[in-house]
């Protein structure tokens, strides 16, 4: 029952999707035609198509890199996260220097540190990496914290009385109980490092050629073809919407939708 | 029936967040016999949840020793399972089946071919034989107070310690559920030690009551009514009357409920 009603949501939301999408183009379109904007400034939909067709396989490598190098850096983000927040737990020295250190920085965008990065790691992947580390790392320690904080006493204590203590009690117990939260960290996460990687390469370009989308907008610019800037936001989207309504809202069918102890 | 449970002279302190010393549990000594079916009654914040938690290995004691089968003890275990008020100590993540499965793996009690048998088994006792799968948001409160029942049983504790377990269900699901507990216990003979603050919870169910004031024992008395234990009798009325009658003198003059709140203000902290 609940896997048919899962699929059914899943369907309705794609679909949702699609039309909206149509309906943009369709109004983009209009605007086009009624303004009388050059494709320069104002690209149409089939130009833009077009351009995403022509530089398809730039555009695919280009996506790897992208897809790569965040999932490098939210999975670094992820650990060092997990690092902090048993450290949190471990003392209340810890858990006031976490509060502390995350009030000050989580509010600083990750790209307000990319001069520091290219100082300290010059112009590379490894500053944008470390861009998109420090935008993932907090949002997920954020979570992360809460999350177990949140884990019912009760629960905690079952497990205690059934003799489970350190990492079995941390695996079998506090990890699918506060998984509502991790989840959503890593979701705020992942949508942090996507932005950050754009955002750092899109400000300095990428070194050796070897860039992702970021970049790929960044060289379309430059080169005045703007198609080929909205084909770029185009795919940028599109792994949005695709990370977002097929890989989170697919584990989130089979985790706390079926638990039902969604949280948002 | 030989004597399993005993406890000698145990205090449990706490103090304040003013660091102000306040007595939890004060110099309790009693025991329990195998088999045996007792309550502990008393007002909300008298210290009779500490004393089960002490029990149960939750809280370190700061004076006396608590000893099972003779053997001291110093931390949780599954010999002596807790089952608490809320309705939230099954596992959300797994189904009934899985959440008494979980327990019995932890505990490696069992064996694992028998573990699902031995779990529908456990949900039969309890009258859930046809929720193995469902999820415990599926359930209602009583169902999940069940569940908890069947989990806790099925790791073989030799005590049961149950903190005012239907306290959080209406007077209707309470029946049922003082119906089931009965029968599991006259089928698993398993020993009960009942916290709650319910005199006629406590008649109804009970071999022996323990009235608890403030950190210590007032009054240890065997229930001299015959099971199935009617309300409407003047035997019963006169047992509750005497119950009633110790906290009333004992308690003459405290507002019990104005020192919980300014005790929970304070915020106890373990010592």
């Amino acid at each position: 029952m609940g896997k048919i009603k899962g699929g059914g949501f899943l369907l309705r939301r794609l679909f949702s999707k699609v039309f909206f999408i149509l309906t943009v183009a369709c109004i983009w379109e209009a605007v086009k035609a009624i303004g009388g904007y050059s494709d320069l400034l104002l690209p149409g939909v089939m130009s833009i198509l077009r351009s995403l067709w022509l530089e398809r396989i730039q555009i695919f490598h280009m996506t790897l890199f992208s897809l790569q190098i965040i999932g490098i850096g939210l999975l670094v983000a992820i650990v060092l996260a997990i690092c902090a927040t048993i450290l949190a737990f471990s003392g209340r020295i810890f858990s006031e220097i976490i509060t502390d250190v995350l009030a000050i920085l989580h509010p600083l965008p990750g790209i307000a540190i990319l001069p520091i990065a290219i100082l300290w790691f010059g112009i590379g992947t490894k500053s944008i990496l470390f861009v998109i580390i420090f935008s993932a790392v907090w949002p997920l320690i954020n979570h992360f914290y809460t999350g177990f904080r949140s884990i019912p006493a009760n629960q905690l204590e079952v497990g205690r009385n059934l003799g489970l203590s350190g990492l079995k009690l941390g695996r079998d117990i506090m990890l699918p109980a506060s998984f509502p939260h991790i989840l959503g960290g890593i979701r705020t996460g992942w949508a942090r490092a996507w932005q950050a990687s754009v955002a750092a390469e899109l400000v300095f370009g990428a070194a050796g050629g070897n860039g992702g989308l970021g970049w790929f907008l960044y060289k379309k610019r430059f080169m005045m073809e703007t198609p080929g800037v909205f084909a770029g936001m185009l795919v940028i989207v599109l792994i949005g919407i695709a990370v977002e309504y097929i890989v989170f809202t697919w584990v989130e069918i089979n985790t706390v939708r079926k638990w039902k102890t969604i949280i948002n | 029936m030989g004597e399993l449970l005993k406890l000698c002279d145990v205090t449990k302190l706490y103090k304040t967040s003013e660091g102000k010393e306040a007595v939890g549990v004060q110099h309790v000594s009693f025991t329990v016999d195998e088999g045996e079916f007792i309550s502990i009654i008393g007002p909300s914040g008298c210290g009779k949840s500490t004393l089960l938690r002490c029990i149960a290995g939750f809280e370190k004691i700061n004076d006396g020793n608590i000893y099972l089968d003779g053997t001291l003890i110093k931390k949780p275990g599954p010999d002596r399972f807790m089952i608490f008020q809320g309705l939230d100590q099954l596992f959300p993540w797994l189904t009934l089946k899985q959440n008494i499965a979980f327990a019995m793996k932890a505990v490696k009690a069992v064996k694992s071919d028998e573990i699902m048998q031995r779990a529908q088994n456990n949900l039969e006792l309890v009258g859930l034989s046809g929720f193995g799968d469902y999820y415990p948001y599926q359930l209602s409160g009583g169902m999940k107070q069940r569940a908890s029942i069947a989990r806790a049983l099925s790791v073989g504790p030799k005590v049961l310690l149950m903190d005012e377990p239907f306290g959080s269900l209406d007077a209707f699901s309470r029946k049922a559920m003082h119906h089931m507990l009965l029968k599991v216990w006259n089928k698993t003979k398993v020993t009960i030690i009942f916290v709650t603050h319910d005199i006629e919870e406590a008649i109804d169910l009970s071999d022996r009551i323990i009235a608890f004031a403030p950190g210590c024992i007032l009054a240890d008395i065997k229930n001299p009514l015959e099971r199935p234990r009617v309300r409407e009798t003047a035997l019963y009325r006169n047992f509750f009357s005497e119950l009633n009658g110790i906290f009333e003198t004992n308690f003459k003059g405290i507002d019990l409920e104005f020192e919980r709140l300014s005790a929970k203000k304070a915020k106890l902290i373990s010592v």
